[in-house]
């Protein structure tokens, strides 16, 4: 007790860092693993499912890469996109589907606004058969169509006399399509033609404006299904009318410019709230499922209520009038979020309140509804800015099962993927433009941005960072963001520069990698000093805070962070801090705040107290057998920590007691 | 481990009360009772020194700390033989119901004792639990640790410490080269034991005093 009480007396930090007087020798990397996820875990269904969101990446508000099309310099406020002279207004859409093809017969309307003078136009859609092109009111139009790169097709409308500025002019388009779901992957099914669904959700029914990185636009969608069907799609659903053929025409009004969607169409049944049928101030929220799965439906509609409160309370408010929950083929295997609805897999539609199950219903669901804010409400520019969709979202479901689940799972999970997956040739910087070249695409961009943005919460304190997201979300509310706007926007709340972060994880590669030594010199006049030497073995030496959990005799703990100032301090950084009583185990991040891997110098003294000894038997005892390779597998382990596999075979065994036991009574080098 | 040659051995009891209750301990009572603890397996008193009762007693060895409760304590023997004093110690690990690993430094002065053997036993073994056990010599202290490690089973299963009498941590042999009394004593600040799950365990853990024995002959 007593040394309890000195602990809350004790000295404040003090902060040493001391350069390497010379240039170290340090061990190279550490190896990753090159191992798939162990098939059936969790973790392996979560990574599919963010595989399945990557491959579908073309669907994202994205550019083209082809600099061609002219999709080149873009202002970054969506009134001011280039937009060539005009832009995209209202569509209109009725899409007659053949399941038996597969394939589409779309009617199309879009209606184009001028901004200059503007005497064509060239529409973007994927590769359909142009059937006709004539003004809406029937007058005929000069037009001509190409397959530029045989991936888009690209039509090309003369407007005689020009459009004036302000001016619009609506468009008639008949196509038919074709589809092939399984023109991407096996993995991805862009859509699915089965006994129960026909859903189409990676193919663009609506035009884009051929020229322009971005074309946002209003629109509304009709979809025919038979009597015994019902259609549903993102965007306000207005119900149903009777075709003269005795089918039926569902309708589906999406009020905001956005330019993703899709729809699907099974034997549905709706439960939740319609809109115009929801309280004041809460949005609308439906779940479209089969009637099977209407049994789970009250505690995944509260599920959602309370995602939606989560993310409303701490960003901006929800920003749409509603959303619905769409249940699609199992064999799409994810999740997709266009503005104001959601696409998921069937299975995590059965989930249960605290079954099987219930993780990854809240895991997914709530990367989902992230997405309303992250990816609809502020959207990424470019390639280089996809962070601002998949890793925010990553980011804020880790927040919300953390909170709620009481668990760092999800977090360590997507730390441990990255960390042990990724290897120096498919790694790139989170913010490159050719991150979605690498094979580590999803590990990158989801598990590191994820992990990333918490170590950016742990630096600036929970309330700063959840302050500036706000910030960015009211900044860039229905418009496009780069990354140095969510810089700028953590740099408001904050008041700090944080270009040295951004630059570090956003600008480059890699991770934390660090060789550490301890020592504790006991002070004249009493006290100690702590030292902890860190060794950088990465590519570059990096900056980062570091969380130490401090241990004494008598089983009192402390916590506190040290500031590790590379690369200022170069490779080799030195800090120190003063206690009152002799620390008997020195822990750096116990709850994994840090995309890193740690090693012990020579292996033994886990504790981290200076000397090999019995403690660092016990502390390696309780972690035995724990490994990150399982059934020739990456299993990523949330109670693995490399600090303990002192052979770094993987695997905590025998082999790290026995470097204890030879090393027993070694005290720690000089430093 | 070098064993060396004992010396004739004289025995000696001596109790002192301290406040708290003390432990005697002597070659007459070295051998204890025996183990309650399935997960022992050590005969304890196999190491104990011959005694033949001859002579007049030079030096004392008094162990300090609780008579019950979960502690670790010590037991000690002297051994005398012409001029030279040699002390054996037994650190005993007793009462303890759930221990998954103990740790400490017995801290000596190397002016007075001379450190000339140790010997670790194997403690806090069970069923699907080996046992690892740590003594290793330093300058001015022996370093303890034993702890138990899963030997089967799923590694995620749940930890289970062992339930502890009575078991013999480590056996130590002190030369007597300087001036007495010496004390040793268990460095509290590197002191740790830890239950299967992972708290931190207060046990009491004793010391011991060498000491000229009052009326003995050195």
């Amino acid at each position: 007790m007593k040394a309890a009480l000195s602990l809350l007396v004790c000295a404040l930090l003090a902060l040493l860092v001391a350069p390497a007087a010379a240039a170290p020798s340090v061990p190279g990397p550490l190896p990753v693993l090159d191992l798939p996820p162990l098939p059936g875990s969790a973790f392996a269904t979560r990574a599919q499912h963010h595989q399945h969101e990557a491959d579908a990446r073309g669907e994202q508000p994205l550019p083209d890469p082809n600099a061609a099309l002219g999709w080149g310099a873009v202002s970054a406020s969506f009134g001011a996109l280039l937009e060539q002279g005009w832009r995209l207004g209202h569509q209109e859409a009725t899409v007659d589907v053949d399941p038996t093809v597969p394939g589409l017969a779309v009617e199309l309307t879009v209606t184009v606004e001028a901004i200059e003078a503007t005497g064509s136009v060239a529409l973007r859609l994927p590769i359909v058969t142009i059937e006709a092109v004539h003004l809406a009111d029937g007058a005929t139009v000069t037009w001509s169509s190409d397959t530029p790169f045989g991936q888009i097709t690209v039509v090309d409308v003369t407007l005689d006399p020009p459009l004036q500025p302000g001016e619009s002019r609506k468009i008639a388009i008949r196509y038919g399509a074709t589809l092939d779901c399984n023109a991407k992957t096996t993995l991805l099914r862009t859509c699915t033609f089965d006994d129960q669904f026909s859903q189409v959700l990676f193919f663009r029914v609506f035009a884009d404006h051929a020229k322009a990185l971005h074309a946002p636009h209003t629109s509304t969608l009709h979809v025919l299904t038979p009597a015994d069907r019902a259609a549903a799609a993102p965007g306000e659903p207005k119900g149903f009318t009777w075709e003269p053929d005795g089918r039926l025409r569902w309708t589906f009004v999406q009020n905001e410019r956005t330019e993703n969607g899709g729809f699907s169409i099974a034997a549905y049944a709706f439960t939740g709230t319609d809109p115009g049928q929801n309280k004041p101030g809460e949005p609308w929220l439906r779940l479209v499922t089969l009637e099977d799965y209407k049994g789970a439906a009250t505690g995944l509609l509260a599920s959602a209520k309370d995602i939606l409160a989560f993310y409303g309370e701490r960003f901006v408010p929800f920003p749409w009038s509603g959303l619905s929950l769409i249940q699609v083929a199992n064999n799409f295997g994810g999740g997709y979020a266009p503005l104001a609805g959601i696409f998921m897999l069937r299975n995590v539609f059965g989930a249960q309140a605290g079954a099987q199950g219930w993780t990854s219903w809240n895991e997914l669901t709530a990367h989902e509804i992230a997405h309303q804010w992250w990816g609809n409400l502020a959207r990424p520019m470019g390639t280089a800015d996809v962070s601002l969709s998949e890793s925010l979202a990553e980011f804020s479901s880790c927040l919300y099962t953390e909170k709620t689940l009481e668990s760092r799972s999800q977090l360590i999970e997507d730390n441990l993927s990255y960390v042990y997956t990724v290897g120096e040739n498919d790694d790139r910087p989170l913010g490159s433009a050719t991150v979605y070249t690498s094979p580590a695409y999803v590990p990158i961009v989801y598990h590191k941005g994820a992990v990333v943005l918490d170590m950016l919460r742990y630096e600036l304190g929970e309330e700063t960072m959840l302050e500036g997201l706000a910030i960015y979300a009211k900044a860039f509310d229905r418009d496009y963001a780069k990354v140095a706007d969510l810089r700028a926007a953590m740099e408001k709340s904050s008041g700090r520069d944080l270009g040295w972060f951004f630059d570090q994880w956003w600008g480059s590669k890699g991770r934390i990698d660090v060789e550490f030594a301890a020592r504790v010199v006991e002070k004249e006049g009493g006290g100690y000093e702590v030292r902890l030497r860190m060794a950088q073995l990465g590519a570059k030496p990096l900056r980062f805070k570091l969380p130490l959990r401090i241990t004494y005799a008598g089983g009192e703990v402390e916590t506190r962070s040290v500031d590790v100032l590379s690369p200022d301090t170069g490779w080799v950084s030195v800090v120190s801090f003063e206690t009152t009583a002799r620390p008997l185990i020195v822990r750096p991040d116990v709850s994994r705040h840090l995309l890193r891997r740690f090693r012990i110098l020579d292996g033994a003294d886990v504790s981290l107290d200076g000397m090999v000894d019995g403690v660092d038997l016990i502390e390696s005892a309780f972690r035995q057998r724990r490994t990150i390779v399982w059934k020739k597998s990456f299993f990523p382990n949330t109670l693995w920590d490399e600090l303990f596999d002192g052979d770094g075979s993987f695997t905590v065994d025998s082999a790290d007691l026995d470097l204890i036991f030879e090393r027993a009574g070694e005290s720690s080098i000089d430093f | 481990m070098v064993r060396h040659a004992r010396p004739t051995a004289t025995p000696l009891i001596a109790v002192i009360a301290l406040g708290a209750a003390l432990l005697l301990t002597s070659c007459r009572d070295a051998a204890p009772a025996g183990d309650d603890d399935a997960t022992a397996s050590l005969d304890v008193g196999a190491d104990a020194g011959t005694v033949d009762g001859a002579g007049a007693a030079s030096t004392t060895a008094i162990v300090t700390g609780a008579a019950s409760g979960p502690r670790v304590g010590l037991e000690a023997t002297v051994f005398e033989a012409d001029a030279a004093v040699e002390v054996e110690v037994r650190v005993l690990l007793l009462d303890i119901p759930d221990l998954f690993g103990a740790a400490s430094h017995l801290r000596f002065d190397p002016a007075a004792l001379e450190l000339i053997d140790t010997k670790e036993h194997a403690v806090l073994a069970g069923d699907g639990w080996a046992p690892r056990a740590l003594v290793h010599a330093g300058k001015d202290r022996v370093l303890l640790g034993a702890a138990r490690v899963r030997e089967g089973g799923s590694p995620y299963s749940p930890l289970e410490g062992a339930k502890v009498g009575k078991q013999v941590w480590a056996t130590l042999r002190f030369r007597v080269i300087g001036a007495l009394p010496t004390t040793l004593a268990f460095d509290p600040a590197r002191t740790l034991a830890r239950s299967a799950d992972y708290t931190v365990l207060a046990l009491d853990w004793a010391a011991l005093e060498v000491r000229p024995a009052a009326g003995g002959a050195r």
